[in-house]
């Protein structure tokens, strides 16, 4: 995938919708509970950080191929993933299942 | 990964939708009415996957029955597969009719695998397993060995019937030369 120039203000903005979906929405972070997810087909927006290794990137991106599941390539490490979600501890990846009242599904898939 | 890739085999992904065809069905979810959210499962039979783990691990299987919640054993999602474990060998022109016909043989397994342990492909296969594998087939051995007869020979059929190549049962298959 291209990696899209991104601005500063859709990278805040995408920042923003994910801080919105942690506190309303639901989702899951991590590899394991990303598959599983796409696998049931709960998922609707899987989000990736861009240090992901290649093979679980691909991996990740061919699941939601299957799964018609729009990819979201994050524009920062797994670090600054974690820092965007709210939390202290690194996020490779992660699923939204539930947007709450994000409009993030519906402003990032066009992206991917 | 790279035999299983090729565009130009036969695959159950395509880009025009319709609904309601093998491999693509679309379901919408509870409370998603309004949004036109569409859920793709995509684990379900006939499906080719690949096997991840255990003694059958790099082997090509079709899915022939799933559990997505699990049973009261195995309480995690998983599916009954159907797979090969001696992939056909490469025929040559040069090759006897009786030579042939061993090369052309094709062993199969029945499993219990559990979803973190299969790697789907876009593929899938349609040959019709249900009534020969089904659950019970795995508690006795003898109806284990019936049943992977079955499939062997369903296997078989489909090798030497298929055209295009089928790209489950061929595993040299890279590259396609008719």
């Amino acid at each position: 995938m291209a990696p899209t120039k991104k601005t500063k203000k859709t990278h805040e903005s995408i920042n923003n919708r994910l801080a919105l979906v942690m506190k309303s929405g639901k989702y899951t972070l991590g590899y394991k509970t990303v598959l599983r997810t796409l696998r049931n087909s709960k998922a609707k927006l899987v989000i990736i950080s861009n240090n992901c290794p290649p093979l679980r990137k691909s991996e990740i991106e061919y699941y939601a191929m299957l799964a018609k599941v729009g990819v979201h390539h994050f524009n920062g490490n797994n670090v600054d993933l974690g820092t965007a979600c709210g939390k202290y501890f690194r996020v490779c990846c992660l699923s939204i299942i539930d947007p709450g009242d994000s409009d993030i599904i519906k402003s990032l898939p066009g992206d991917q | 990964m790279q035999g299983l890739l090729r565009s130009h085999l036969r695959s159950s992904q395509k880009p025009v939708q319709g609904g309601g065809e093998r491999g693509i069905e679309v379901e919408e979810r509870e409370g998603e009415k309004g949004r036109g959210a569409k859920m793709v499962k995509f684990l379900k039979p006939n499906k080719a996957v690949i096997v991840l783990q255990g003694r059958f691990a790099g082997r090509k299987a079709v899915i022939v029955k799933n559990f997505d919640d699990g049973t009261r054993d195995r309480a995690y999602g998983h599916c009954l597969v159907a797979g090969i474990y001696k992939y056909p060998k490469k025929v040559i022109r040069k090759d006897s009719a009786k030579k042939t016909a061993k090369k052309s043989r094709v062993k199969a397994f029945v499993k219990l695998v559990n979803y973190n342990h299969i790697m789907p492909t876009r593929y899938t296969l349609d040959v019709d397993l249900k009534d020969v594998v089904t659950p019970d087939v795995l508690q006795s051995k003898d109806k284990k060995v019936t049943a992977c007869k079955e499939t062997k020979a369903r296997f078989e059929e489909r090798f030497k019937t298929g055209m295009p190549l089928d790209p489950m049962l061929f595993n040299w298959a890279t590259s396609i030369t008719t």
